[in-house]
């Protein structure tokens, strides 16, 4: 499937520009849509459901103040990319963007808009920040690929990828969901993890050869998982990984290795569930 | 090429054929590869558990009498690809590859039907089932592969046409989005896509305007038609709307529509006789 509609979350923190630009920088080939989506909240409801110690005035205006700056945020990075600032809605060759305020619950919105989108960019750092809830949600829920920003935004569309291989259902998915960005690559890399275990490796570069994509074999040593893959994709623009778990909570959503390689990697990351 | 390989579990039944055939006219929007994928249950699980154990003559001959029943399946199912490539002029190849035209290749498995299925499909861009196929093992792996491994099912009773003209039953729920996203490469290359709502029991039904942006920006173009019914009928109205609607695939989520899913797999066989030609495109 092309990718016509890349879905953003806007906080109105400094984090909202590095995935801005990655979201960009991926529409641009394609020349998808960019939607940036900010989540008004209602102060009076957060104050008391959360029994935050903020009075609601004081909420409210940082509320308005984080508004404001996701605005300012993502008017700046379109100028930059060059992208028409436009709900226009026909599908269109030139990069367009626009920016929905809507009310309620970022994660609740969230999970609702990645229906719709064809790709799903949070920031890099969002296991700290505030799009940390949203964040789970749409990966646990959604079918649609979902990519953590890298360090720094991204050149242009991935070259090289790596894909960490461990046989299950979501590497499959992980695999399946990268394959726009794969089918571009120069490069992509099978690291296997572990013992073989459910689908056979082979199965996978067989899958891809379908597609048009030739994919390296390169079992990892039986080391750590997740320095392993982290060494083994150094070099690659775009790291391809299954997530585990079934709990809500953050540290049960992933287990020990892509734990790790969230923490710890500069890359973009695409993630399945 | 964004369907690239299509699986196909063939159990040696009647279905078998028309599965064949629905997947290849799906394949032919986009030269895709076709894997017939037959798996039998494996042998030496057959063998009964008792007390006393039994002897070896008894389980030599459990286990042949399994691997025959299987063998002989697997020819039933090869024989079927042969006659439908045949007529439609889809070659058969030894392994899966990649070419300018459709292609076939059969694959023959032992192990547990649902797992094999599961796995297979996990690495396959759709999965195509006749209904007529279907015992307890090939539910159970219908449904692994909508709600675990979430590919997308085409189901079809009988030989359907090129997917060319489409209809889409919405609901408003994440199901049918998931339907439309897994649909989206068919729908890109349709040349007619009609959204169709059932509006029940006089309520208006969940709003279009999100499936219609989505729609817009992946450049395909529709009409939006609402059914009124009651609410008992809804999953009846929409295969009328869509046979109304002259479609060639109902594209639909799997768990929307309450009555959808009685409606497709209730046990009345001439409920789904009734909808003869009409393929189902479910995702969950």
């Amino acid at each position: 499937m092309t990718i016509a509609e890349i879905l953003v979350p806007l906080c109105g923190t400094p984090a909202d520009t590095g995935v801005l630009d990655t979201a960009f920088v991926l529409a641009a080939p394609s020349g998808a849509h960019v939607t940036a989506l900010f989540a008004i909240e209602d102060a009076r409801e957060v104050v008391s459901a959360q029994d935050l110690r903020e009075s609601i005035p004081a909420r409210s205006a940082r509320h308005a103040g984080a508004r404001g700056q996701a605005r300012q945020g993502f008017a700046d990075a379109a100028k930059k990319a060059g992208a028409t600032v436009d709900a226009l809605v026909e599908k269109h060759a030139k990069l367009s963007a626009d920016i929905l305020e809507m009310p309620g619950d970022l994660a609740e919105a969230m999970a609702r808009a990645a229906l719709f989108a064809d790709l799903i960019v949070f920031p890099h750092d969002v296991a700290r920040g505030p799009a940390r809830t949203a964040f789970i949600r749409v990966l646990t829920e959604s079918e649609k690929p979902v990519l953590l920003a890298g360090r720094d935004p991204p050149a242009g569309a991935p070259r090289a990828i790596a894909v960490g291989w461990d046989g299950s259902l979501p590497a499959a998915r992980a695999l399946t969901a990268a394959l726009p960005f794969l089918a571009t690559a120069k490069s992509v890399d099978l690291l296997t993890i572990g013992e073989p275990a459910g689908i056979a490796a082979v199965e996978a570069v067989d899958y891809l050869a379908l597609h048009g994509v030739t994919a390296s074999l390169r079992p990892l040593p039986p080391a750590p998982a997740g320095p392993a893959l982290l060494a083994a994709a150094r070099g690659a623009d775009l790291l391809v990984l299954g997530a585990y778990g079934h709990n809500r909570l953050m540290e049960r959503v992933f287990g020990g290795a892509t734990a790790h390689v969230l923490s710890h990697a500069d890359q973009l990351i695409l993630l399945a569930h | 090429m964004p369907i690239a390989k299509i699986l196909v579990p063939v159990a040696g039944a009647e279905g078998d054929a028309a599965a064949i055939a629905t997947a290849i006219a799906a394949a032919r929007v986009f030269a895709s590869h076709i894997v017939l994928f037959a798996i039998h249950e494996d042998p030496a699980l057959a063998v009964p558990l008792v007390g006393v154990p039994l002897p070896p003559d008894a389980i030599a001959s459990i286990i042949d009498g399994q691997t025959r029943h299987g063998n002989d399946a697997a020819a039933r199912a090869r024989n079927a690809m042969r006659q439908v490539c045949g007529r439609e002029d889809v070659r058969i190849v030894p392994i899966a590859a990649r070419g300018a035209a459709t292609t076939c290749s059969f694959r023959q498995c032992w192990g547990n039907v649902a797992v094999g299925i599961g796995n297979a499909a996990a690495l396959s861009d759709l999965v195509v089932l006749s209904p007529l196929c279907w015992d307890s093992a090939f539910n159970e792996a219908f449904l692994d592969v909508l709600r675990d491994v979430r590919r997308p099912v085409l189901v079809a009773r009988e030989a359907a046409r090129e997917p060319r003209r489409i209809a889409i039953g919405w609901d408003g729920s994440a199901a049918a989005a998931h339907a439309v996203s897994a649909a989206m490469p068919f729908l890109e290359r349709a040349e007619a896509v009609t959204i169709l709502t059932i509006a029940c029991r006089g309520e208006v039904c969940e709003p279009v305007t999100d499936l219609a942006v989505y729609l817009k920006r992946h450049g395909v173009a529709f009409t939006h038609r609402e059914t009124a019914t009651g609410d008992a009928q809804a999953g009846e109205a929409l295969f009328q709307a869509a046979q109304e609607a002259n479609a060639d695939l109902l594209v639909v989520g799997a768990y929307g529509h309450d009555n959808l899913r009685e409606a497709l797999f209730g046990g009345a066989t001439q409920t789904l006789a009734g909808r003869a030609g009409m393929p189902v495109l479910l995702a969950h």
